[in-house]
């Protein structure tokens, strides 16, 4: 029985992993329903990319943000510095951005208010150069403020 | 003659000297000296590739920006359960701060001597509230807590420590209360709920996770004893070091637990046109919207 035993963990352990042989796929083409936006058959809304809620987040300010690749994979043989900073999160490009906000809703492009929000702090960005606003005069990364104009915004808010 | 002349240069030549007067259409090229290249049928013409090769060539994924096709890059990093993952069951809330509400206060958009509830606020046409998108009212934030004037009797679905300390110190009463996503409705257009004829709902309940922060005297929560609110009223002001004045702000009396409307009791219908409020008379209806104790509900 023992040695029946070591015998299967041995072949279990010279066969290659399932996740390794897979990442070269058999098929030639990519699958029709993944280069197409995709349309609710029912109400004739756009549907987001799932892929894309799933592994990244809109900020307010209209950053997205995502994980580190491969964070999950064979941590224990990686470096003390990587475990550190495989943890953090990280921004996208200005063109990574405006494609993601092409693959979701109108939804997803809102700015939310949570109260107790951990991204709160993230929510806002200072020192960037570009405008404030769109080319219809709507602020592009910050909340609009009732009734304020924008040097008594600019006391009681810290979100420009 | 012609035979030792063959280039096309000299033949060119010969003809000019032959020639008794040179014209610029001379200069012309011979027929078919220049040729395009050979027109096809439109049907034909392929130009090296076929519609059944376009349609059939890999393309690129949706959102495919550089490397493999079958490993786009907004698919290499792994899912995050924090980023959107309980989307469904988060509530959101409108930013109310302290320096909006005063400057709405300051502008007459609001009057101060009458109770602040969704009703007031959405009156002004400053706000809009979805309830279809889990919004769920307003949170009262601590943007101009240092400098509030007024004394005012508010109530908001969500408040922090600042904000309450805020209001307190310039003798408010402030309460959070949870209003369920029918009443919430009825209390952002309150004239096109009467029009519409629907009855007065009761508010129910708060869902299970919220049922603890509105039961917290803290945060002056709806659900809290009014003893315990005014202890930690008291407490507050002695944690933040400001001196409570004498009376607290009380234009009209609270609302009940189920109550969406100030003096309008729920199960009334409310005719504008006659400016009646009608009470239900049937006796099943009576105790039904008189419990005081509004049904569960979940979320």
């Amino acid at each position: 029985m023992f040695k029946i035993g070591l015998q299967t963990a041995q072949t279990s352990l010279t066969r290659t992993p399932a996740v390794l042989s897979s990442s070269a796929r058999g098929i030639a083409n990519i699958p029709a329903h993944e280069y197409h936006i995709r349309f609710d058959q029912q109400s004739g809304r756009k549907r987001p990319a799932q892929d894309v809620l799933d592994r990244f987040k809109r900020l307010n300010n209209g950053m997205w943000i995502h994980a580190h690749a491969g964070k999950n994979k064979l941590r224990y043989m990686k470096d003390d510095k990587w475990q550190k900073t495989s943890l953090y999160y990280e921004t996208c490009t200005k063109e990574q951005c405006q494609m993601l906000d092409k693959l979701v809703t109108p939804f997803w492009l809102r700015p939310k208010h949570y109260p107790n929000d951990p991204y709160q702090a993230y929510n806002v960005r200072h020192g960037i150069d570009s405008p404030r606003v769109d080319d219809k005069g709507r602020f592009v990364r910050e909340r609009r403020k009732v009734l304020l104009d924008d040097s008594t915004s600019s006391r009681y808010f810290n979100d420009c | 003659m012609s035979q030792a002349l063959r280039s096309a240069k000299e033949r060119a030549l010969q003809i000019v000297e032959q020639a008794s007067k040179i014209r610029i259409q001379d200069a012309r090229d011979n027929l078919g000296a220049r040729t395009s290249g050979r027109q096809v049928r439109k049907a034909n013409n392929q130009m090296g590739h076929t519609q059944g090769a376009l349609e059939r060539a890999a393309k690129p994924p949706l959102g495919w920006i550089w490397g493999d096709f079958f490993r786009p890059w907004q698919r290499m990093f792994p899912g995050e359960k924090h980023f959107n993952a309980d989307i469904n069951v988060r509530r959101e809330y409108i930013p109310l701060s302290l320096i909006e509400l005063t400057r709405l206060i300051d502008l007459g958009w609001i009057d101060p001597s009458k109770p602040i509830d969704i009703s007031t606020l959405c009156r002004t046409q400053k706000f809009q509230i979805n309830p279809n998108i889990r919004q769920y009212g307003f949170d009262l934030t601590e943007e101009g807590a240092d400098s509030f004037p007024y004394a005012i009797d508010i109530e908001v679905q969500y408040a922090t420590q600042s904000a309450i300390a805020a209001v307190e110190k310039a003798g408010g009463r402030i309460r959070t209360s949870y209003y369920d996503v029918n009443a919430l409705e009825a209390a952002i257009d309150p004239k096109k709920w009467f029009e519409k004829g629907n009855v007065v709902p009761q508010r129910k309940a708060p869902p299970k996770t919220l049922i603890g922060y509105y039961m917290d005297a803290k945060n002056r929560g709806y659900l809290a004893d009014e003893s315990d609110i005014e202890n930690n009223r008291i407490n507050l002001a002695n944690i933040r070091g400001y001196k409570l004045p004498d009376h607290e702000m009380v234009t009209e009396p609270l609302k009940t637990v189920d109550q969406v409307f100030h003096g309008i009791p729920a199960g009334s219908v409310i005719s504008l046109a006659d400016k009646k409020l009608y009470s239900p008379t049937n006796e099943i209806h009576r105790e039904y919207y008189s419990k005081q104790v509004a049904d569960k509900q979940y979320s």
